[in-house]
């Protein structure tokens, strides 16, 4: 016998009430059952930082945490950014300098350049590399990741 | 890379939560950071997930008489952004700072550090360092435990199966003094591979007292109570006059492992160990004279 349990979530601002196992994965509730599969699974052990996603406004590992865990919580993944014809401003500095390719770990990237940008300072490269150290790229080799949020945060002084 | 099924509790309050210890088998979740891995990988395998993670009177820092309580369940950033923390131990926001990164510190909390207990990881090292006295609740009994004798081994404490840990107490620090911490790590946010934190305190260019704590050096985060012993009394101008490279690694025993052998640990060590005394007295200077 399988026990669900039954959780209310808000996902990118809309509603939904779902029946999970305990012992879901969150990262495999928001793709599987939500269907939102920006949020990639790289490692499933809390290293790669692919499946990285807001909850309550900070940052999480949806593969270290259980979709039951989720109950009564808001979260955000990469769907809420922008879209393919009008990408959002950290999107489209990804874009303008080349700072993916494969793209598998960019979700990942996007939602912890957010929240970096949103509380840290990154007044250095250093500050840069180590708010971006939990999160690995296999094709970039880091640099234009790490331009890119040089970029965004010269814009951020600006705003 | 599927966790094995289990039940879920999701306890409200502490009374709620010792009572479910009961439970053969139980796990208690609070920031998940280590155990969800290990669920991954199926090392573990409970019948009973204890999330704690809703008992709100286990989250908080204040100061109490003449020591800062930090409760069990404060994340690591929270910790980092404490007010409490950061005017009385500058030394916890610097050292967690440096654990795993922003989005595990997040979640993770001070009491799931201690708990799971690795040598070579910040919480524990400070709670052995700082006199951490470890304050423990099952449903008959309270016990307050120091560091010295709640990390017993490695990933191995003194906790029972009916336990949980309500907080952490750490005394305040009386006298003026300096402090540093240093670690050594392949990537940064990664485990250490040696990590060395001090406070010396010092009145009239004297050493009053002085704690050092290493980790990544042997089961637990070690003490180095032999030095302590020596620096005591020593005149901040010349502090190790009586200290030699074998008085610095009498204590250590590592292990070797795939980051590291025993030998590059110990090489590094004694460096990182001078290195952490000599900064300390320098952050004295800086600050006091």
């Amino acid at each position: 016998m399988i026990n669900k349990y039954q959780i209310k979530i808000k996902v990118n601002g809309e509603n939904y009430t779902e029946e999970v196992e305990p012992r879901l994965l969150a990262s495999d509730f928001i793709r599987d059952q939500l269907r939102l599969t920006g949020t990639h699974v790289g490692c499933e052990h809390g290293v790669c930082g692919a499946c990285t996603i807001i909850v309550n406004g900070k940052t999480i590992r949806s593969c270290l945490k259980f979709a039951i865990q989720l109950n009564d919580t808001e979260v955000e993944t990469v769907e809420n950014f922008g879209s393919i014809e009008q990408l959002n401003d950290i999107q489209e500095a990804f874009k303008r300098n080349h700072a993916l390719q494969c793209g598998f770990c960019t979700p990942g990237f996007l939602i912890t350049v957010k929240e970096l940008l949103e509380t840290e300072k990154l007044e250095t490269e250093e500050e840069i590399r180590r708010g971006l150290s939990g999160n690995l790229c296999r094709c970039t080799g880091y640099e234009n990741i790490i331009k890119t949020v040089q970029e965004l945060v010269e814009k951020r002084k600006i705003i | 890379m599927k966790p094995s099924k289990f039940l879920y509790i999701n306890a409200k309050t502490l009374d709620e939560a010792l009572k479910a210890l009961e439970i053969p088998d139980i796990k208690i979740i609070a920031g998940g950071q280590s155990l969800v891995p290990l669920m991954n990988y199926r090392l573990s395998q409970p019948s009973t997930v204890l999330d704690i993670n809703s008992i709100q009177e286990l989250s908080y820092v204040q100061i109490k008489d003449e020591s800062i309580e930090i409760g069990s369940l404060t994340t690591h950033n929270q910790a980092i952004d404490s007010n409490i923390i950061k005017k009385h131990f500058p030394i916890i926001c610097f050292s967690i700072e440096q654990t795993a990164h922003k989005t595990i510190r997040n979640s993770g909390t001070i009491g799931g550090s201690a708990a799971q207990a690795d040598p070579a990881a910040e919480w524990p090292l400070l709670i052995m360092l700082l006199n951490g006295i470890v304050n423990i609740r099952s449903l008959k009994n309270n016990r307050s435990l120091e560091a010295s004798n709640f990390f017993i081994s490695e990933l191995t404490t003194d906790l029972n199966e009916n336990e949980i840990i309500k907080s952490f107490t750490f005394p305040l620090i009386k006298n003026d003094h300096g402090w540093s911490f240093e670690e050594v790590v392949q990537r940064s946010g990664d485990f250490a591979i040696i990590s060395a934190g001090s406070i010396i305190e010092i009145k009239n260019d004297k050493i009053v007292d002085i704690k050092i704590c290493v980790g990544g050096a042997g089961e637990t985060p070690i003490r180095l109570s032999n030095i302590e012993k020596l620096m005591k009394g020593n005149n901040i101008n010349s502090p190790f006059h009586n200290i030699g490279t074998n008085e610095i690694t009498l204590l250590l025993n590592p292990n070797s492992d795939t980051h590291s052998s025993k030998e590059y640990r110990l090489h590094i060590a004694p460096k990182i160990i001078k290195n952490v005394l000599t900064n300390s007295i320098q952050d004295y200077k800086e600050k006091y004279q």
